[in-house]
C-alpha cells in the first residue's frame, strides 16, 4: 500500500466518499468512454442475468405465465441429481484435457508461423479455416473420421500399427469424449491461433535483439522472452477457453446427442434439456447459476495464482 | 532482459558458431517447419476440402463411402441452382451489411472500453470489469427468452408505446440484430489484454504535452493495437456473418433474412437438399476467408528461426 | 527508445470493405431471377390443373369456397401469421393467393423456420406472448404444446366446418393430436413405421421374404449376421432405443403407462418379454453404431452393412434421393407381428395458439388447407423428389392418385391401421421416457440386462412423479 492511499482509507468515511466523488468528476471521460459498452450491458446482460436468477427460484415450464415460487427448491434438487454430477464430472474432464491441449495446439502454430517462412499467409488462413467451416459439415466428416468400420482414423491407426482392432470411438461409452477433444482442438486451435499471433506482434523487436547480442539461443528466447512477454495474452485465453469450455454445448448436441449413455452429457448439454426438452426453467436456470459459480470460483483461483495482471 | 553467460564455449558452441553449420541448420529446421505444418493443414482444411468436392457432385455421390474426393461425376449444376434462388442476394446484402456494421461498431466501442480499463484508473474500475467478466460465465442458453423479451419491449420503437407495450419493438428488424451485439465483453477482455503491453510512458509523455483523453486514445493507442483489432475484427466478422440462432429467432420476414437462415431453408424435416447445403456453404465461406485475408496482414512481422538475417 | 510498429494506413481494408457493400448492395437491388423449376423445398407440387380450377371457382363463387358460412370474416382487414418449414414454397404462396381471394380481409403472412428450430423459437414467442396465429408442428410439440395450455381446442371449429369431417380422418392421427378428448391440432401429413429390408442380402442368405414373426425376424437377424464380411441382421440406436422399442412393445400386449398416467407399466411381464427380445437383438447389430441414430445410420443400410432396417417412410425418400445406387435391392414390408401387429406413427398438424387475437380467422386458413383438394396436393412432391408424407384421410388414402409419385408408399397407408397411439395424459411424459430411454441404452450396452433396466426404471420413473 502506498503512503497516499493509506493516508486516505484512515480518513473519516465522508471524507472518503467526497474524495472518490471529486476522482470520479476528475476521470469523467473514462466513464464517457465505457458508456456505450456499460450501457448495452446492463441493458442486454445485466438484465437477462437477473431474469434468469429470478427464474431459479420458481418453477416455470415457459409455455404457461404462472410462474410458482419455490424458493430454493431447484438448488437442493441440483445437489441431490446424480444426473447433474455426472455432467459436472464429464464438465471438468474435457476442461482440464481439451483446454490445455487446444491452447498448446494454437500456441505451437502460432509460434511457427511467426518466423520469416514463406507462405505464411496461406497457412494461416488454412489454420483458420475449421473455424469458418460450417458445424453441419464439419461434424459429417468427423462422424466418418471416427467411423468403426470405414473410418480415416482407425484406417491410419491401423495402418501404423498404433492399434491392433478398429476403435469403436463414438460409440464407444469411454472414448467418445477424447474424441470430442480433439474435435474442439481442431476447431478451436485457429482462433487461439489468431490471437497469439495478435500478442506476438506486441513484442517488440528489440527484445529478440537484445538476447541475441547476449548470446541466447532459440529455445532460450522463448523461454525468456517470448512467453514472459506474451503472458497477458496467454492470461486471457485462459481464463476465456476455460469459461467458454465449461459451457460447451453445440458438439455435443450435433455429434453425440449427450450420449452413449450420457458420457458426453456436459452441464451445457443438460441445461438444455431441462429447459427447452422438459420444460423445466425454473431447473435450468438453478442450474446455470451453479455452473456460474463453479466458474467463478476457478477464475478466482487463476487470478490469484497466475497474476497474470503484469503492469507495464 | 538480457541472457547472461555467453562465456561458455564448448566445441559444440563452437560448432554451431560456424557459419556454414548455422546455414544448414537454418535450413533444415525450415523444412521442419515446413513439414510440421504441411501435414497439420493437411488435417485442419480436410473437411472443408471435401464439402469443396461434395458441393461439385450430385446428390446420390455425395455420401458415397468411402467419400470420394475427386468428384466421380462433375457437376455444376448445384452452383446454378443454388445462385440463382430466389432471395440469394437479399440473404448476401442482409449478412454483409450486418457483419460490417457491427464489426465497426464493436471495434470503436469495444477499444474504447478496452483502453479505459486497460490504462485509466477511476473509482469502481475493478468492481465494473469483474461484473462483466462475471457474467461470461452464465451459459447462454438462459439469456434466450429474456433478450427475446427486452427487444420486444423498446420503447418507441415497432409499434411500442413509452412503456415499451403494444407492438414487436425491435424484434423482426436490423436494430434487433445489430444492438445487443455492438458490444462484446469477450472482445474488450481481450483487447484491454494488448493494450495492457503499450508502456505508460508513451501515454504519460502525451498528456504531460496536453493532449486530451480522447486525443491520447485515438492517436497514441489505437494505432498501437492494430494486431488486437484486425484479430478482433476477424473474429466478430466470423461470428456475424455465420450466425444462425439469434437472428433465427429475432426475424420473421423474409426481407431480413440472412445466409445461414436461407441455407436452412434447404433443410426440410428429414431431407436435406444436401447438394445446395454443400454448393452453399461454399459459398459462404468465401467472403469470411477473404475478411481473414485481408486482416491477417496485420500479423505480418516475424522473427527469424536462429537469428540470422 | 522503444518502438512499437506504427499501423499502416488500411487502404487496402478501405476498398476491400467498399467492394464488398457495392457488390452487396448491387446484389440486394437486383431482382431476384425467378426459378424456372422448384429449388427450395422439395415438397411442392407444381400447379395442377385442378387448383386453378378452384382458383376460377373461387373467384366466382366464393360461397363454395367458404367452408364455414358460420364463421363470420373479419370485418377489418388482418394479418393471420403462420410458421412452418414448408412456406416458402410456390405451392403454398399460390394457395396463400387462392385463400385471400376468397377471404379478401384476411391476409396470410409466413414465417419460415427450419424444422429442427421451430419448437425452440415456437417456445420463446409464446414465453412473450408473441406466437404465430398458427403453426405447421409435429405430433409430439402439439402434444406438448397442448398439455400447457398454449393451443386453441379445435372441435367447435370442427363441429361448423363443411371442409372438415371428423370421420374421414385417420383415427390414429386424430387420437395422437388430442389432448384430454379435445382436438388441438389438425393432422396435414403422415406417416407410419414399417421394416426396410436388402432384397439381394436377403437373398443371398437364401431367404425368401421379409419376416412375419418375432422368430422369424430373430432368425433372419442371425443369418445375415456376418460380422467377418461386417454384415449384421438389424441395427439398434441407443439414443432412439425407446421409440424403436415401443413397436415390440405393443405387439406383445404391453404398453408404457396405465390409463391414469402415473402407473408405469413397462415392465409387465409382456414389457419385460418386449424388452429381452428387443436387447436381444443386439448381438445382430453393428457395434459401431450404437450411438449413431435412425438418420446417421442410412449410411449402414446403403452399405449392406445391415440388411433390416426399422424406420419411418421418410427412410424410403432418403434412400431414393442419397442412395439411387441400391435402387432395385430394396423393399419395405409391415413390422413382425407378435400378439398383434402394432407400428408407430408420425406427423404434423397445423395448431393455433391460444394468443392468437383471431383464432377464428386462423381456423379459416387451417381447415383451407385441410380441404380434401388442397391436402392432396400438399404433399406431391416432384418427379425427382418424390416425398414420402401422406395424407391422414382415408378418402385420400383409398385414392389411387395419392401414390403415383411414389407407389412404396402404399404399404405404409395400410400399415396406419395398426398405428398405436397412447391417449394417455402425462405432462412430464418427456422425462420419464428420457428415464426409459437410459435404461434401455444401458442394456443395449450390456451394462444391465434388459429385465432389471425396464423394473428399475419404471421405479425411477414412477419416483418422478413424486418429486
Amino acid at each position: 500500500m502506498t503512503a497516499t492511499t493509506e493516508a486516505r482509507l484512515t480518513r473519516p468515511r465522508m471524507t472518503r466518499l467526497r474524495d472518490t466523488l471529486r476522482e470520479m468528476r476528475k476521470e469523467w471521460t473514462a466513464y464517457l468512454f465505457i458508456s456505450p459498452s456499460l450501457l448495452l450491458f446492463s441493458i442486454f446482460t445485466l438484465f437477462s442475468v437477473g431474469f434468469a436468477f429470478y427464474i431459479s427460484f420458481h418453477k416455470w415450464n415457459i409455455l404457461e405465465p404462472q410462474k410458482d415460487l419455490v424458493w430454493f427448491d431447484n438448488y437442493v434438487r441440483l445437489i441431490g441429481d446424480k444426473k447433474f454430477h455426472q455432467a459436472v464430472i464429464v464438465t471438468l474432464m474435457f476442461t482440464v484435457f481439451g483446454v490445455p491441449l487446444t491452447m498448446l495446439t494454437g500456441l505451437s502454430i502460432a509460434l511457427l508461423l511467426n518466423t520469416k517462412i514463406r507462405a505464411r499467409g496461406f497457412f494461416r488462413t488454412l489454420y483458420y479455416v475449421p473455424v469458418i467451416t460450417p458445424l453441419v459439415v464439419s461434424s459429417i466428416i468427423w462422424k466418418w473420421v471416427y467411423q468403426g468400420d470405414y473410418g480415416l482414423l482407425n484406417y491410419y491407426l491401423l495402418q501404423l500399427g498404433l492399434i491392433k482392432e478398429r476403435l469403436l470411438w463414438l460409440a464407444d461409452p469411454d472414448l467418445a469424449m477424447p474424441a470430442l477433444i480433439i474435435m474442439s482442438i481442431w476447431s478451436g486451435a485457429g482462433s487461439q491461433m489468431v490471437i497469439f499471433l495478435a500478442g506476438l506482434q506486441s513484442i517488440p523487436e528489440e527484445f529478440y535483439d537484445a538476447a541475441k547480442v547476449d548470446g541466447a539461443n532459440p529455445l532460450q528466447r522463448l523461454r525468456h522472452v517470448t512467453l514472459p512477454l506474451l503472458a497477458p495474452t496467454t492470461f486471457f485465453l485462459l481464463i476465456t477457453s476455460i469459461i467458454g469450455s465449461f459451457q460447451i454445448f453445440t458438439q455435443i448436441y450435433v455429434m453425440t446427442s449427450g450420449g452413449p449413455l450420457r458420457r458426453t452429457t456436459t452441464i451445457g448439454f443438460y441445461l438444455y434439456e431441462k429447459a427447452f426438452r422438459h420444460f423445466d426453467m425454473g431447473y435450468a436456470t438453478a442450474m446455470a447459476y451453479a455452473l456460474f459459480a463453479l466458474i467463478f470460483v476457478f477464475t478466482l483461483l487463476q487470478f490469484r495464482f497466475t497474476r497474470g495482471d503484469v503492469e507495464y | 532482459m538480457a541472457i547472461a553467460g555467453q562465456a561458455n564455449l564448448t566445441p559444440w558452441t563452437s560448432l554451431v558458431r560456424n557459419r556454414h553449420v548455422k546455414a544448414f541448420i537454418e535450413v533444415a529446421l525450415k523444412v521442419v517447419v515446413y513439414a510440421l505444418l504441411g501435414i497439420g493443414a493437411v488435417l485442419f482444411i480436410a473437411p472443408w476440402a471435401w464439402m469443396i468436392s461434395a458441393s461439385f457432385q450430385p446428390l446420390g455421390d455425395i455420401f458415397n463411402w468411402p467419400p470420394t474426393w475427386i468428384p466421380e461425376h462433375f457437376t455444376l449444376n448445384n452452383y446454378t441452382r443454388f445462385l440463382t434462388s430466389e432471395g440469394l442476394g437479399r440473404w448476401l446484402a442482409n449478412s454483409s451489411f450486418l457483419a460490417i456494421t457491427i464489426m465497426l461498431l464493436q471495434i470503436f466501442f469495444n477499444s474504447l472500453a478496452a483502453y479505459t480499463f486497460a490504462k485509466r484508473r477511476f473509482p469502481g474500475r475493478d468492481f465494473i470489469f469483474m461484473l462483466m467478466l462475471g457474467t461470461m460465465m452464465i451459459p447462454g442458453q438462459v439469456f434466450l427468452i429474456p433478450n427475446y423479451l427486452i427487444l420486444q419491449h423498446i420503447p418507441f420503437f415497432g409499434g411500442n408505446n413509452i412503456l415499451g407495450q403494444g407492438g414487436h419493438g425491435w424484434l423482426d428488424s436490423y436494430w434487433g440484430l445489430i444492438i445487443p451485439y455492438s458490444v462484446s465483453v469477450w472482445s474488450v477482455f481481450f483487447i484491454r489484454q494488448y493494450m495492457k503491453t503499450i508502456p505508460n510512458e508513451l501515454l504519460d509523455a502525451s498528456r504531460m504535452d496536453g493532449a486530451s483523453e480522447f486525443r491520447i486514445f485515438a492517436q497514441v493507442v489505437l494505432p498501437l493495437t492494430g494486431p488486437a483489432l484486425a484479430a478482433q475484427a476477424i473474429f466478430t466478422f466470423t461470428f456475424v456473418w455465420n450466425d444462425f440462432f439469434w437472428p433465427l429467432i429475432v426475424i420473421s420476414s423474409p426481407e431480413l433474412r440472412t445466409l445461414p437462415l436461407g441455407l436452412a431453408l434447404f433443410v426440410v424435416k428429414n431431407r436435406t437438399v444436401w447438394d445446395l447445403v454443400m454448393a452453399g456453404s461454399v459459398v459462404a465461406t468465401l467472403p469470411v476467408l477473404f475478411v481473414f485475408l485481408m486482416f491477417q496482414r496485420q500479423f505480418v512481422r516475424g522473427i527469424a528461426l536462429t537469428g540470422m538475417r | 527508445m522503444l518502438s512499437h510498429r506504427r499501423n499502416r494506413k488500411p487502404s487496402a481494408l478501405l476498398v476491400a470493405l467498399t467492394l464488398l457493400v457495392t457488390v452487396a448492395t448491387v446484389a440486394g437491388c437486383a431482382p431476384a431471377t425467378a426459378t424456372p423449376e422448384v429449388v427450395a423445398v422439395p415438397t411442392e407440387a407444381p400447379p395442377t390443373p385442378e387448383s386453378t380450377v378452384a382458383t376460377t371457382e373461387g373467384e366466382g363463387a366464393g360461397e363454395d369456397l367458404n367452408y364455414s358460412p358460420d364463421i363470420p370474416d373479419p370485418e377489418e382487414p388482418v394479418v393471420v401469421t403462420f410458421a412452418s418449414w414448408v412456406g416458402s414454397g410456390e405451392w403454398w404462396q399460390n394457395l396463400a393467393e387462392q385463400f385471400h381471394a376468397i377471404h379478401p380481409n384476411i391476409t396470410i403472412e409466413f414465417q419460415d423456420v427450419p424444422f429442427e428450430e421451430i419448437r425452440t423459437k415456437l417456445l420463446t414467442q409464446v414465453a412473450a406472448s408473441n406466437p404465430p396465429d398458427v403453426a405447421y408442428v409435429d405430433a409430439s410439440t402439439t402434444g406438448e404444446f397442448a398439455s400447457r395450455n398454449a393451443l386453441v381446442a379445435m372441435d367447435d371449429f370442427i363441429a361448423m366446418s363443411k371442409a372438415v369431417n371428423l370421420d374421414d380422418y385417420v383415427e390414429a392421427f386424430m387420437l395422437s393430436a388430442s389432448y384430454e378428448g379435445k382436438v388441438y391440432g389438425l393432422p396435414i401429413d403422415g406417416e407410419s413405421t414399417g421394416l426396410f429390408y436388402r432384397t439381394d442380402l436377403f437373398a443371398e442368405a437364401g431367404i425368401d421374404g421379409p419376416p412375419t414373426t418375432w422368430n422369424e425376424l430373430r432368425e433372419y437377424a442371425q443369418k445375415l449376421t456376418i460380422p467377418d464380411k461386417k454384415q449384421y441382421g438389424y441395427i439398434l440406436f441407443a439414443p432412439e432405443a425407446a421409440y424403436y422399442w415401443y413397436p415390440f412393445l405393443w405387439q406383445a400386449g404391453g404398453d408404457t403407462l396405465a390409463q391414469d398416467g402415473v402407473d408405469v407399466i413397462w415392465d409387465s411381464d409382456a414389457g419385460l418379454r418386449a424388452g429381452e427380445f428387443y436387447v436381444g437383438l443386439r448381438e445382430f447389430s453393428p457395434p459401431d453404431f450404437l450411438n449413431s441414430n435412425s438418420w446417421d445410420g442410412r449410411v449402414a443400410f446403403a452399405e449392406g452393412t445391415v440388411a433390416m432396417y426399422m424406420a419411418g417412410a421418410w427412410f424410403a425418400g432418403v434412400l431414393q434421393n442419397e442412395f439411387p445406387d441400391i435402387n432395385g435391392k430394396w423393399a419395405t414390408a409391415p413390422l413382425p407381428e407378435d400378439e398383434r401387429c402394432a407400428t408407430t406413427i408420425a406427423g404434423d398438424n397445423l395448431v393455433i395458439f391460444k394468443a392468437s387475437p383471431h383464432a377464428e380467422a386462423a381456423w379459416k386458413w387451417v381447415e383451407f388447407v385441410s380441404a380434401p383438394q388442397n391436402m392432396a396436393l400438399l404433399n406431391l412432391g416432384t418427379p425427382d423428389a418424390p416425398t414420402t408424407l401422406l395424407p391422414p384421410r382415408t378418402s385420400l388414402l383409398e385414392d389411387p392418385a395419392t401414390f403415383e409419385a411414389n407407389p412404396i408408399l402404399v404399404g405404409f397407408a395400410e400399415n396406419m391401421k395398426c398405428a398405436v397411439v397412447s391417449t394417455v395424459v402425462q405432462p412430464r411424459w418427456g422425462e420419464m421416457e428420457a428415464v426409459l430411454n437410459d435404461a434401455l441404452a444401458r442394456a443395449i450396452y450390456g451394462e444391465v440386462d434388459a429385465s432389471t433396466a425396464l423394473i428399475e426404471s419404471a421405479q425411477e420413473a414412477e419416483a418422478l412423479l413424486q418429486e
